[in-house]
């Protein structure tokens, strides 16, 4: 199993490094949507729910368990299907060695993290999912794609910075553990830090996730770039920031303060991403809001799991974004597939995957709301997660209305309808299948009165509400994308740049012969001092 | 008071005089003169070691005499360089400051 | 770790005489190269370079082998009368990274360098090539030797030799930053000269063994750790007394600048080192200590943010080791007196690897900036684009240095913030944790943008050069070594506590 997880992850890099030769540049983008595949071989090994672990080096331990295999096989499916797109996208376009690099790179990463079992590898591949986003963010090269990819880097980087304190504070804890994952988080519950290294996760993990109010950069990263790149970003490796949470909360230990509020920040999110989605015009920042709400759901999932003290929600939540996965990148590859007019088979197959989201029956989505119903439960949680489900409906139908409207400017180069038609296939194949493996009852139950009932009240009040509102011709108030997230931002740039300017101002003022010399001779007399004052006697 | 601690005063003095000198006056060359009464002024304090230290039989300990004679060596290489940079700059510049021109950093 | 008095030399150890070659043999060669000078000067001088890789690596599996530091007592005289050299494990380990990057940046800048036909010897090659074996030299004396004044005259010797290489291109700029660099630095070596006054006042001996085993903490010993000590922050660049330092840096060749930024700047941060942690360890207070932290943090973040407004390349890359200096002096505050011996390892080996892999990372880094410099003509960030097609490998390099710089594994940089990270936390000392950590976003930050600006298209009317791969290769092997370190465990690591007395 090491080779092939050897395989997965230096695959791609090996063919980023091919790359440089410009006689094997064209062979390399052709084979992007061949990259992924050793990542084919590992799902299976740990169907049953086994976990396999390998050591390596010392330090480097990979971990496959069934949270991880979920994720692996759906984000290893986005990325082939992906890549094949983007391999004829990329035919005879400049730049293509830049793009294909990027890729490779985000690929390579983006599968890796979710085997990563110690905190080095964890760090090393997380960072390498999301710092050469950028260059798939910023490809067209624009002011404001370029924007948008340095706030996207920037909020990586500042959660990869609290990340690490907590990974840190989680090695300081359990002296001569070892840096493997699990026995870390096994002994953090009883940590005199984990409160802090609980909140340092939640939000370093919640800027990748998107949790209100880190969200702020996800509507204007995935309104800009090439739409093939946006679907992997949206689908794959926005799942990384989930796998984290996944790995580090201590799940098994029943913590009803920290989970309580992971819930409510999580169930924030999703209705805040339903609502403020309305307000959108653009349908792709319409889709980030989407993915705010949703990836809102799996983290209350996760907070219920942690109040209760349920190891197996993070196999639920897994189970949960695999659709998510599919369908949001379809969602935005068949944007990029559009021509010029949409036929009625297509929005019909489009709607009915994107409902899955709010969980209209019989679809995969519906699936997963099914699955993490016993830890919704039926109280005020299960109700906050039926009105998500409203909002998920509201934002679909306001989706497909914006998409169905002409183009305004068509692509060029339209993707091939069959990349997300594939996807939408795998995505309920995938649910279908693999709902016995993941929650123990058979898939028929999905089937039965009650399920099909709660499951699709949420959807028709949707529909009505989109309709009503619709019919008394309501106009929802325009907020640009990213709202007060996207404000908070603003104003962090601002204060940055004054923080920096002031800085620079300083720096100019100690350059100066005599401030620096004066500053040498007070150091002098402050050191001495010191010493007399503090130093031993 | 003895020779030794006039010595030592004197070379306080001149330390503190080529300090103050060293970081208030602007020619590049009045720095490196300054520099070198900072260094006459320790080698000078080296010498009052010496003279701390002489035992019997002799003047002074012989230890730090070696230092200074050193330590001449060090200052007049410096020295040297300094000059040459100078004389350099003012041909180049036509000036000789080392000012920072911008005032950027 | 060993008891204080096991730092005393009493003999001559078997290989002590590496030690001597190590900082003789350099300056013969430099005799002869002034001798033979002009045509064979490049031969000469790599000749030496890799004799010199060789003692290295010979006293470091000495000191490996023997798990005890190489000694040899000069002329037979013992101390106080006489020096001694010492190499325990940090000192064979620096001796080894300078042999290897003095190599990298000989044979970098062997053709820049070249002796021009048709004439018998020009200036500016023999001075850098002189230049070369004079710090070579000097560094390995400083590197050994057990004796404070004999380290005054080895820091003189590096600093002199430096000054010519930073001053080597001839403009206007250049010498008025190689001026300034001089001054500063002679104020601080006088400074240091002061505290050795004191200290040979109180002590009757300048030996480093002699001087710990009678310590005391009266008010000479304390008013001369005071001086000393400013007086190598002086030189080591320490915030805010690194004026000097960006545009010496900026101005000198690429090879030079890489030798600067990456052993110069070490070698009086490795005198300092061996004050505090051998000369006067008992004075550590953790009080004074933290003066140093903080100076470092300040280095940190403002070397930083400046960095990322740079419009040069090699003004960025010169005020990143400034920042990157700063995560050096946290070892003060994170192991001061009386520390457990757990988080004081980890410290000090964080320290050294942040040394060692800030050297490499740098090295080729500027390595990297001049390639690209050459190719376009310029080095001004805004127009980088197009390097990626003509010079994809330093690019490659570029980035290999940066995810050192950043702290992402695998490298030698994130081994060091993790160690680093590691011992500040289970100390205690979260605020300087927290400066490790927002150091490493600031260095993200401006590592990507110029990344960014690199592999973009080229500016509108831009004419790349075409520059050979030998040089890119070696800038990516410096690179490389800087990434391969991060393959290390990481735990503390015993050879860098070899002949330690704490």
């Amino acid at each position: 199993m090491i080779f092939a997880i050897m395989a997965m992850i230096l695959l791609p890099l090996a063919m980023a490094l091919l790359l440089l030769s410009p006689a094997l540049r064209p062979m390399v983008v052709r084979g992007l949507g061949l990259a992924p595949l050793p990542a084919l071989l590992l799902p299976p090994a740990a169907w049953e729910g086994s976990i396999s672990t390998v050591s390596f080096f010392g330090t480097w331990r990979y971990v496959l368990d069934q949270a991880g295999a979920l994720l692996l096989g759906a984000c290893a499916l986005l990325w082939i299907i992906a890549g094949s797109a983007a391999s004829r996208w990329l035919a005879g376009r400049g730049g293509q060695g830049r793009f294909a690099l990027w890729w490779l790179l985000t690929l390579s990463g983006s599968l890796g993290v979710f085997v990563a079992g110690d905190v080095v590898s964890f760090y090393a591949l997380y960072a390498l999912a999301s710092l050469p986003a950028y260059g798939l963010i910023a490809f067209g090269g624009g002011g404001a794609e370029r924007r948008a990819g340095r706030v996207t880097i920037a909020a990586a980087l500042i959660g990869e910075g609290l990340i690490l304190a907590a990974m840190v504070l989680l090695a300081v804890n359990a002296p001569g553990q070892g840096l493997a994952i699990a026995p870390l988080v096994a002994a953090l519950p009883s940590s005199p830090h984990c409160g802090a290294v609980i909140a340092l996760l939640v939000i370093g993990f919640g800027l990748k996730i998107g949790l209100v109010p880190l969200h702020g950069w996800m509507p204007m990263s995935y309104a800009a770039g090439p739409l093939i790149a946006t679907a992997v970003l949206s689908g794959a490796t926005s799942k990384a920031g989930l796998i984290g949470l996944i790995r580090f909360l201590p799940l098994s230990e029943a913590m009803p303060v920290a989970g309580g509020m992971i819930l409510a920040a999580g169930l924030v999110s999703a209705l805040y991403g339903a609502l403020l989605g309305l307000t959108q015009a653009n349908p792709r920042s319409v889709l980030a809001y989407s993915s705010i709400s949703q990836l809102g759901q799996m983290a209350a999932v996760l907070g219920a799991g942690l109040a209760a003290g349920a190891p197996g929600a993070g196999v639920i939540a897994a189970y949960y974004a695999v659709y998510h996965v599919l369908v949001k990148g379809g969602l935005f590859l068949w944007l990029g597939a559009q021509g010029r007019r949409i036929a009625a088979w297509q929005l019909g197959l489009v709607g009915f995957a994107a409902l899955g989201f709010a969980g209209l029956p019989l679809t995969g989505g519906a699936l997963g709301k099914l699955a993490f119903k016993d830890l919704a439960g039926t109280g005020a949680t299960g109700m906050l997660f039926s009105f998500a489900a409203v909002g998920s409906t509201l934002l679909v139908l306001h989706f497909l209305r914006l998409a169905r409207a002409p183009a305004q400017d068509p692509q060029p180069q339209p993707l091939s309808p069959a990349a997300w038609i594939a996807a939408v296939i795998a995505a309920t194949l995938l649910q279908w299948t693999l709902f016995a493996a993941v929650t123990g009852d058979s898939a028929r139950s999905a089937l039965r009165p009650g399920a099909l009932f709660d499951l699709a009240w949420p959807v028709a009040a949707g529909a009505a509400l989109a309709w009503g509102l619709a019919a008394l011709g309501t106009r929802l108030p325009a907020f640009p994308p990213g709202d007060i997230g996207e404000r908070l931002i603003a104003i962090i740039e601002r204060q940055a740049t004054r923080i920096a300017s002031a800085i620079l101002r300083a720096e100019t003022q100690a350059h100066q012969w005599q401030v620096s010399t004066l500053a040498l001779a007070a150091a002098l007399i402050l050191f001495v001092a010191l010493q007399t004052v503090f130093g031993p006697r | 008071m003895s020779a030794a601690l006039l010595f030592w005063l004197a070379g306080s003095g001149l330390i503190g005089l080529s300090v103050y000198g060293l970081i208030v006056n602007p020619h590049p060359l009045c720095k490196l003169l300054a520099l070198n009464l900072l260094g006459s002024g320790v080698f000078l304090l080296f010498g009052v070691i010496a003279r701390r230290g002489a035992s019997a039989g002799l003047g002074g300990d012989p230890v730090p005499q070696a230092l200074v004679i050193t330590g001449i060596v060090v200052a007049f290489s410096a020295t040297a360089i300094a000059v040459a940079l100078l004389l350099r700059l003012h041909t180049e510049a036509g000036e000789a400051s080392i000012d920072e021109e911008d005032g950027q950093p | 770790m060993m008891p204080l008095q096991a730092l005393a030399v009493t003999e001559t150890t078997p290989g002590g005489s590496l030690l001597v070659l190590g900082i003789v043999m350099p300056a013969v060669a430099l005799v002869a190269l002034i001798g033979l000078g002009g045509r064979g000067a490049r031969a000469i001088v790599i000749a030496a370079l890799l004799f010199q890789l060789y003692v290295a690596v010979r006293v470091a599996l000495l000191v490996a082998g023997t798990q005890s530091p190489l000694a040899y007592v000069v002329g037979g005289f013992h101390p106080p009368l006489g020096i001694t050299l010492r190499a325990d494990g940090i000192s064979a380990l620096m001796m080894v990274v300078s042999a290897a990057i003095f190599l990298a940046a000989a044979g970098f800048a062997w053709k820049d360098f070249a002796q021009p036909g048709g004439k018998p010897e020009a200036r500016a090659p023999l001075i850098f090539w002189s230049a070369m074996l004079a710090m070579a030299s000097a560094l390995n004396l400083l590197f050994t030797s057990s004796d404070l004044f004999n380290l005054y005259v080895g820091i003189e010797l590096l600093t002199f030799a430096a000054i010519p290489v930073t001053a080597i291109k001839g403009g206007a700029d250049t010498l008025r930053a190689a001026l300034r660099y001089l001054l500063f630095a002679v104020f601080g070596s006088m400074l240091y000269l002061f505290g050795i006054v004191l200290l040979y006042g109180a002590y009757g001996t300048l030996d480093i063994s002699g001087i710990a085993a009678q310590l005391q903490p009266n008010a000479a010993t304390l008013a001369a750790a005071g001086f000393v000590t400013v007086g190598l922050l002086a030189k080591t660049a320490l915030f805010p007394f690194h004026l000097w330092l960006p545009p010496a840096h900026a101005g000198a060749p690429a090879a030079g600048s890489a030798v600067l930024s990456a052993l110069v700047v070490k070698g009086s941060l490795f005198l300092l080192m061996r004050l505090w942690f051998d000369t006067f360890p008992t004075l550590r207070e953790p009080a004074d200590m933290q003066l140093l932290a903080l100076s470092g943090a300040l280095a940190v973040i403002v070397g930083s943010v400046t960095a990322l407004r740079q419009q040069r390349l090699k003004l960025l890359v010169a005020y990143s080791t400034v920042a990157q200096i700063g995560y050096m002096f946290f070892v003060f505050s994170l192991a001061p007196k009386g520390t457990g011996e757990a988080i004081a390892a980890t410290a000090w080996t964080g320290a050294w690897l942040q040394v060692v892999a800030h050297a490499f990372a740098k090295a080729g880094m500027f390595l990297a900036a001049g390639l690209a410099a050459e190719v376009l003509g310029h080095d001004r960030i805004r127009d980088l684009g197009g390097l990626s097609r003509r010079a994809p490998l330093a690019v490659l390099a570029f980035a290999l240095s940066g995810l050192s710089l950043m702290g992402l594994p695998p490298s030698g940089g994130f081994n060091a913030k993790f160690m680093l990270l590691v011992a500040a936390l289970a100390g205690g000392q979260w605020v300087w944790g927290a400066v490790i950590i927002a150091g490493g976003v600031l260095a993200g930050a401006y590592v990507f943008g110029v990344l960014a600006r690199m592999m973009a298209e080229p500016a509108a009317g831009a004419s790349l050069q075409a520059v050979g791969r030998g040089r890119q290769w070696i800038a990516l092997g410096l690179s490389a070594v800087a990434v391969l370190m991060g393959l290390l465990p990481l735990e503390p690591v015993a050879f860098l506590a070899i002949g330690r007395a704490l």
